[in-house]
């Protein structure tokens, strides 16, 4: 498979990040977690958002459930 | 010919994930989702893929359904030299016009499972039924493996006397067997039959901690550990240990045990989407195909809080 001009999401540091192959084959090893990869930059850039509104909505209820 | 240069010649060697398959909320194939699950695992290194197997719940989809899927992945990107697609009908003819297809769209390894009949039938039928799919299947330089279900469901395994006939009478198409037995004998019975003339590749990972090192494998399990499953099968245990904080170093075979252990007498395909839905954090991934069911609210909270201790790394 041709991964050339394809798009990752990956977590790295805690936060998500969408990142082209050619700039993902240059971080070292182990220092992030490959969750997806992606024909195009829409699709990953969408799942990023995907996986951001999630972590909001997780804060959310941690807090709601604090609150009580 | 040994079983390893046998899987070399013929090109099927290395770890074939037998691919979950994701769906959508009518519970129909999720394609762009398989093919994002299909390019994730190539993006890792595992580019070979059993589609509509046993752990793809193969016998739930339509051959229409399936060959729509695969379709897509091919456009996806994926290579079709590297899928062996998985065929469950007891109509030899639908599985010929199956192959036809299917092969008209470059796939050129199939895995079919034996007919289900509620008839006894001996050996001169079975061997006709897949002597008929060879010959109305009628395609040049395809690949037939026989998937032995190991008393999964209702399929009978195939005789190891019709298999050897099938191999004398049609030697270039019948190259494989993929054995489901959770037994390792029964597999150890199989390469010791066709080591010098079929490739024998199990699919019950703790077998392949006992049967490693071996040259292919195809492991359900691989769809949320595939670099565990590839030491496995490599051998490679001392190199290739887990080291997760607080808790003692893991070789690949324990770790194949500890979620074997986790996945206990759950029903595996269930339990391991969601596993998988919580690896992409994606709860659709949890679906599964009727006569399969998701799991019981408990039976997920208990298995989501072993997972948790089972804690998968980002390496394995």
């Amino acid at each position: 498979m041709n991964f050339a001009n394809t798009w990752y999401v990956i977590e790295r540091n805690n936060h998500y990040e969408t990142i082209a192959h050619e700039a993902l084959v240059l971080l070292e090893e182990g220092s992030y977690v490959l969750l997806q990869n992606f024909q195009t930059h829409h699709e990953a850039h969408e799942e990023h958002k995907r996986l951001v509104l999630m972590a909001i909505g997780d804060a959310k209820a941690k807090l709601d459930h604090l609150k009580k | 010919m040994t079983n390893e240069n046998i899987a070399s010649s013929i090109g099927f060697h290395g770890v074939w994930v037998d691919v979950l398959v994701p769906l959508q909320a009518d519970l129909n194939v999720d394609e762009p989702k398989l093919a994002s699950h299909l390019r994730t695992l190539s993006s890792k290194g595992f580019e070979n893929f059993v589609l509509f197997g046993q752990a793809g719940e193969g016998t739930s989809f339509a051959n229409d359904e399936k060959l729509s899927a695969v379709a897509h992945v091919i456009e996806a990107g994926v290579d079709a030299n590297n899928i062996l697609l998985g065929v469950n009908s007891s109509s030899y003819t639908e599985v010929a016009q199956f192959i036809r297809k299917a092969c008209a769209k470059g796939i050129k390894r199939f895995l079919v499972s034996a007919p289900q009949y509620d008839h006894p039938y001996n050996n001169v039928g079975l061997f006709d039924y897949y002597d008929q799919i060879i010959k109305q299947a009628s395609q040049p330089n395809w690949q037939l493996f026989i998937h032995q279900l190991g008393g999964k469901n209702q399929a009978a395994d195939l005789p190891e006397a019709v298999m050897a006939d099938l191999k004398k009478n049609h030697p270039r198409i019948f190259v494989g067997i993929v054995d489901q037995d959770v037994h390792v004998n029964h597999t150890v019975e199989l390469l010791r039959a066709f080591d010098t003339a079929l490739v024998v590749a199990s699919s019950h990972e703790p077998n392949l901690t006992i049967l490693s090192p071996t040259d292919v494998c195809v492991s359900a399990l691989a769809n949320v550990m595939p670099n565990v499953i590839k030491h496995v099968i490599a051998n490679d245990f001392v190199n290739n240990a887990t080291k997760i904080a607080g808790m003692k170093v893991a070789k690949p075979d324990d770790r194949v045990n500890e979620l074997m252990a986790v996945l206990g007498n759950y029903p595996q395909v269930a339990a391991l989407k969601l596993m998988l839905s919580q690896h992409y954090r994606m709860e659709s991934w949890e679906r599964v195909r009727p006569p399969h069911t998701t799991l019981p609210k408990e039976s997920r909270d208990k298995l989501l809080a072993a997972f948790k201790t089972f804690n998968l790394q980002a390496n394995e």
